[in-house]
């Protein structure tokens, strides 16, 4: 759309899954009538052959030729409706027509109001009664939600939040935790491929007084407040940002179940940790509730078989260093595993003048200023939002607890640390490439993955002898022109990409 | 008598749509500058590469140029600066 407002006419060519969200998205922006064209999904895992048919084959929407969608996009002239967009205000009504209880449950699924179980109606008594969980007015504008970041924001008020907790069961008293986590402006309900889900924590003393769950099942359906707060705030993403419907507002990949209800206390009393909310500048007798985005892996599992490292080590194999993992654990394992945070917690400074990894053998300068720009400025983001919260007093219940938004992208991120090493051997038949530059790969991975660079080895032996490696460490071999070459395979599961000179030679690997 | 309930609406309040206009198009294709647009998916590029090999295939006198964004799923307003300045046209893809 930026494009076509800078006048250059432009085609915008999407799989044919899209087609329905590219209509709506185009007419919530004014356009009715973009120029799209279609190929079929997906392009992902294709070879140039297959993708060359898709374009000379037909749009599968349109059922005419692809290149000619194309063409004609770029070409055609444009039509009255073109030329003037349309212009129209839409609104919601404040209550919908009287009809019985078994229609309008019926209406609210038809219209995907709902997470398909059962809500209660909220009807006018109910939705005064919750209401009384706040001294706010309910027609106070608390703030405005939208599924991704290519949709227009929706606007809701206090009482639209109540509407909402009504249909996910909860109490009054509730209301003021799930008036922030409306008011994060973080959707529970968001549209990727990659079936995002939102989690939310909640710390301070609101946790014992409207009982939340913080022992044993707290990430289960074993606690109300848990289990309606984080219904609650599912459903009113879901109504409050204009919807969360598959092929329209939703493009998740598989769904996740996270979307339906994750919500939970901060085992505060009982943990090591310094509660979260103190870690992020608010005192311990303030409550807040914190708001986390992501949501690919659950790892579970602990049995006798395996170690908490062992699990710790496979659970970091799988996580991506561009998004890093929330660690949520039961307390009686957290002082162990806090000695290894704490231990090799690392990071790039602001200024990329100290590379303090211990995971690397490399020392001085930091060789990957983007990624590290990034982390630093989630960091920075998480800080700043700590600091900045319009809505302090958005949520103050009658005892007069302060409620605050927080909204956190990042817990704590740990990396594992691992050393590289060599093997040497007296096989040195292979020989590198004349024209191998090694500069030309150093790039391959960036943006995505973090290159290790290796600038010191050892003999295997040696490194077995100082314990650096045991006998039962998984390796990676790979012929260089000076020998055989072992990494570790968990710190390559991590790296995927490595480079260094041996004798004069450079090699790389990627795993 | 049926006993009927009323009940809020839980929806919130969507913002007034305002009309866009499209930019005019082009008359020809034939010597004009054309943009195509990596979105940086997974195999986008690929795609893109066959796209221009198709147009210097069956159209050679429309000027194929390929760009590509800063990063994935981030508005890059220095590269719309050079479609708009240097280019007649753009194509842009592709998704999952």
């Amino acid at each position: 759309m930026a494009l076509e407002q800078a006048g250059v006419p432009t085609v915008a060519v999407h799989t044919h899954v899209f087609a329905r969200l590219v209509r709506s998205v185009a007419l919530a922006n004014g356009v009715p009538t973009t120029r799209q064209a279609f190929v079929p999904q997906p392009i992902v895992g294709r070879s140039a052959a297959q993708l060359r048919d898709s374009i000379e084959g037909k749009d599968p929407i349109s059922g005419r030729p692809f290149i000619q969608e194309v063409i004609e996009g770029l070409s055609a002239p444009l039509s009255e409706e073109d030329l003037e967009g349309t212009s129209f205000q839409r609104s919601t009504p404040r209550v919908l027509e009287p009809d019985t209880e078994d229609r309008v449950q019926a209406l609210f699924n038809e219209n995907h109001w709902t997470d398909h179980l059962p809500v209660i109606l909220p009807t006018e008594e109910r939705v005064a009664r919750m209401l009384e969980g706040t001294n706010h007015a309910p027609d106070e504008v608390v703030g405005k939600l939208r599924p991704t970041m290519f949709r227009e924001y929706w606007e809701f008020t206090v009482e639209k939040v109540a509407v909402n907790a009504v249909m996910a069961g909860a109490h009054p008293e509730y209301l003021p935790v799930i008036l922030a986590l409306a008011a994060s402006g973080q959707t529970a309900r968001s549209s990727s491929t990659n079936s995002f889900a939102t989690f939310s924590v909640v710390n301070g003393p609101i946790r014992k007084e409207i009982e939340m769950g913080d022992g044993i099942g707290a990430l289960g359906p074993y606690n109300h407040a848990n289990a309606t707060i984080g219904r609650a705030y599912s459903l009113l993403s879901l109504n409050l940002q204009g919807g969360s419907v598959p092929g329209d507002t939703y493009m998740g990949s598989l769904g996740n179940w996270y979307n339906y209800s994750a919500t939970f206390a901060e085992a505060e009393e009982r943990s090591p940790w310094t509660p979260f909310h103190v870690q992020h500048g608010f005192d311990q007798i303030e409550s807040t509730a914190s708001v986390f985005f992501g949501g690919w892996y659950t790892q579970a599992g602990y049995g006798p078989r395996a170690t908490w490292q062992e699990k710790f080590k496979h659970s970091f194999a799988a996580s991506e260093h561009y998004l890093p993992p929330v660690i949520v654990m039961d307390p009686n394992l957290v002082p162990s595993v806090t000695f290894l945070i704490l231990r090799r917690y690392s990071k790039c400074d602001s200024n990329h003048n100290q590379t303090i990894r211990r995971d690397r053998v490399s020392r001085g300068a930091c060789r990957n200023r983007r990624q590290c720009d990034k982390e630093l400025a989630m960091r920075r983001t998480v800080r700043s939002l700590s600091l900045f919260s319009p809505y302090l007093s958005l949520s103050l219940p009658p005892r007069r607890l302060i409620f605050r938004r927080l909204l956190a992208a990042v817990a704590r991120v740990v990396l594992i640390p691992l050393a590289a090493f060599a093997a040497q051997t007296a096989n040195a038949q292979l020989t590198s490439a004349a024209t191998f530059d090694i500069k030309r790969f150093s790039t391959a991975g960036e943006g995505w993955f973090e290159t290790f660079y290796v600038e010191e080895t050892e003999p295997l032996q040696a490194a077995l002898d100082a314990g650096k490696v045991k006998a039962d460490t998984a390796l990676l071999v790979t012929e260089t022109a000076a020998g055989k070459l072992a990494l570790l395979r968990d710190q390559m599961a991590y790296h995927h990409i490595a480079q260094g000179t041996v004798d004069g030679k450079n090699w790389m690997a990627t795993f | 008598m049926i006993d009927r309930i009323t009940v809020h609406d839980p929806r919130g309040h969507p913002p007034k749509v305002v009309g866009k206009r499209l930019a005019p198009r082009l008359e020809s294709l034939d010597g004009k500058v054309i943009y195509l647009v990596d979105c940086l998916f997974d195999n986008s590029a690929i795609f893109m590469e066959q796209l221009q090999q198709w147009f210097g295939e069956h159209l050679p006198a429309v000027q194929i140029r390929n760009i590509t964004p800063r990063e994935s799923w981030v508005d890059d307003p220095d590269m719309r600066a050079v479609i708009a300045t240097e280019g007649d046209g753009a194509i842009l893809g592709v998704g999952l």
